[in-house]
């Protein structure tokens, strides 16, 4: 005698050949079996998907955040430059302040003054 | 109608009946001032025992072609002057504004920027601040969608914004519902809304005023309202079929839903256990027997299984013990794998054959009645896909009321308060949606259970319970707390408690970083 459950969740005490109570016990437990490694497989297939989801949220943010720091290096690119502009306008004006005649002739004059401060 | 003679986006809409004048005045300032200027105002005044109250609507409408003005010749109620500003409202979307509130600068471009985003909303509501004198007393920050806690607190309140269509699809503001038409109003649309979103900005001020709902220390203020709740909460249910009697909760405005044990019900009991031996009040027990005998004591009119999943070193005694109190009940499925919780439950869950599986750990005891009944009968609603208990220390302080998965933390909710503690906005005393659940406690249909792959036995000790939650979410289910199910929880000093760099990297890989808040409000 056995107890067998069959496969719509009915349970009851049949009279089954020792021979074969072995199989039968063996199948339910190859059953269990299969729904366990159902539930392993869709878990898996489930974390598949939302690492997928979840990589592709941080790459969408990466993105922006990429976006976002080349509209600053370009901007301060462009500082950059400005400020090279404006120091190469500064020079070349020194330049020319100190070429001119004003300059020379104001050096001539103040000449005896620097000699005494040394 | 705009000037253009078209319709504007936004109706607001206010029932007008006496207010302090110059409290309305900032009222007025708050709508008039917004940036985004697509709304027309729709005033009827209540029939004012004060003739300046009309006077200001009509002077107030003189100035601006976007503002109407509708006066009852007599006094009809909130409710009727409200049906009659929707009889006159032309826009796509009603925004409820009472008379002596105010709208926050810029809420109505949030709000029109956020339905745009998504032409399917036809719901939306934001955060509030109460505010007295100028200075604010507090913020109410919402959680996101919640029908549940909805049922059991008009938690959603201001801002609200409707589609207009929807509003007179269900009857605008119902008679019946006075001093609760908001919360009838909300629940009626809210079955029937394809879309529903929720805005995290303070978007209104609820302005204390002597007498007004917002001044609670008038206790008095409206007592009506509550009945009309729980009449409101009560149609509504009757409307989506969910069997319930509606009680009144431990405060003005808060409701408790009594559910029946879903009679013959079948209910595998999921129960992993080391046959573990602990002191409780000073005496000595093997946990999983006491949790077992609570159990049964307390179920009635289930078809319940108990599947104990137990390791070698459980002590034959307690096996028997257990044969003792749970009979023909008892399954008893021995677990020789190396420790993982995970495969412990799903191995149990293989063996069960019940509708439903409650997986409940060793080192508990049932308080509340029926917790069995009472943890499944909310699961008929098939968007929900979990709940979860109220779990006690032995010193009765909270173990669990929720998980926070958020605020860049994953952590219990008001972990170590007192059990009478009523929680930020009645948290504590509604059922209501949360982010997770733990794994102690946890009901879900059997169906459910298989669809999200059982717990991850990725995760052997830690976070497995975290990750069903969020792949139960992830199928688009609802997580419900329930405040009336208590058990205690003792937390086993044999329990592992640290937790690998694996599992919290493998959490985070599937469900990504934590997000700047809970998405169901809940703090640490």
């Amino acid at each position: 005698m056995t107890v067998a459950t069959t496969s719509d969740g009915e349970t009851g005490v049949i009279d089954i050949d020792p021979s074969l109570a072995g199989l039968v016990s063996r199948l339910a437990q190859l059953e269990r079996d299969a729904v366990h490694e159902r539930l392993r497989h869709r878990d898996h297939v489930i974390g598949l998907q939302a690492e997928l989801v979840t990589a592709q949220n941080e790459r969408a943010a990466a993105e922006q955040r990429s976006s976002q720091l080349a509209a600053e290096v370009r901007r301060l690119r462009g500082a950059v430059k400005d400020a090279r502009r404006a120091a190469s306008a500064a020079r070349a004006e020194l330049r020319a302040l100190r070429s001119s005649r004003t300059w020379r002739v104001g050096r001539l004059v103040l000449a005896p003054l620097r000699l005494g401060r040394r | 109608m705009t000037a253009e003679g078209r319709s504007p986006l936004f109706s607001v809409i206010t029932p007008v009946y006496d207010p302090p004048l110059d409290v309305f005045r900032e009222t007025a300032t708050s709508l008039i001032e917004q940036s985004f200027t697509d709304w027309e105002w729709v005033l009827v005044d209540d029939a004012s025992p004060v003739g300046t109250v009309r006077e200001e609507l009509v002077a107030l409408a003189a100035r601006d072609p976007r503002i109407r003005v509708r006066t009852r010749s007599s006094n009809g109620g909130i409710v009727a002057a409200s049906n009659d500003a929707l009889d006159e409202a032309t826009g796509e979307f009603a925004v409820l504004l009472d008379h002596d509130d105010e709208l926050t600068p810029g809420a109505l471009e949030a709000v029109a920027a956020a339905l745009a985003a998504d032409p399917a909303i036809d719901y939306l509501y934001s955060d509030e601040a109460v505010v007295e004198d100028g200075i604010v007393r507090g913020e109410f920050r919402k959680p996101d969608w919640s029908p549940e806690r909805l049922r059991h607190q008009m938690y959603t309140s201001h801002l609200s914004v409707l589609r207009l269509d929807l509003v007179r699809e269900v009857g605008g503001f119902h008679p019946d519902a006075v001093g609760a038409q908001d919360h009838d109003l909300v629940l009626r649309v809210t079955e029937r809304a394809r879309a529903i979103r929720h805005l995290p900005e303070v978007l209104y001020h609820w302005r204390v005023v002597p007498g007004s709902t917002a001044d609670g220390r008038d206790a008095d203020a409206k007592p009506y309202a509550w009945d009309a709740g729980a009449r409101a909460v009560t149609a509504s249910l009757e409307r989506v079929g969910i069997d319930a009697v509606v009680a009144k909760g431990p405060s003005r405005g808060y409701y408790r839903l009594l559910r029946p044990s879903p009679h013959g019900a079948s209910v595998s009991v999921i129960i992993p256990t080391m046959g573990s031996r602990g002191l409780v009040r000073g005496d000595p027990r093997y946990f999983v027997v006491e949790m077992v005998r609570s159990l049964v004591e307390r179920s009635s009119g289930l078809d319940v299984e108990y599947v104990v999943v137990y390791d070698p070193p459980t002590p034959p005694r307690v096996l028997d013990e257990l044969r003792a109190i749970a009979g023909a009940a008892l399954t008893l499925v021995p677990f020789t794998e190396r420790f993982n919780f995970s495969e412990k439950c799903n191995a149990g869950f293989v063996a069960s054959r019940g509708d439903y599986v409650v997986f409940l750990n060793d080192d508990m005891e049932a308080i509340s009645d029926d917790p069995l009944g009472q943890l499944v009968a909310p699961l008929a609603e098939e968007s929900v896909g979990m709940t979860g208990a109220r779990l006690l220390f032995e010193s009765t302080r909270h173990q669990h009321a929720g998980i926070v998965y958020g605020s860049g933390t994953i952590y219990p909710a008001y972990y170590r308060t007192a059990m009478d503690h009523p929680g930020a906005f009645g948290d504590l005393w509604v059922n209501r949606e949360v982010s997770a659940l733990t794994g102690a406690c946890m009901a879900l249909r059997r169906a459910t259970f298989e669809e999200a792959g059982g717990f991850s036995e990725a995760f052997p000790l830690n976070y497995n319970d975290i990750d069903l939650c969020m792949k139960v979410r992830s199928q688009g289910r609802r997580l419900v707390w329930l405040q009336n199910v208590i058990l205690f929880h003792f937390e086993s000093i044999s329990r592992e408690t640290a937790v690998s760099p694996d599992e919290i990297r493998l959490v985070q890989s599937r469900w990504g970083s934590m997000r700047p808040r809970d998405v169901y409000g809940l703090t640490p």
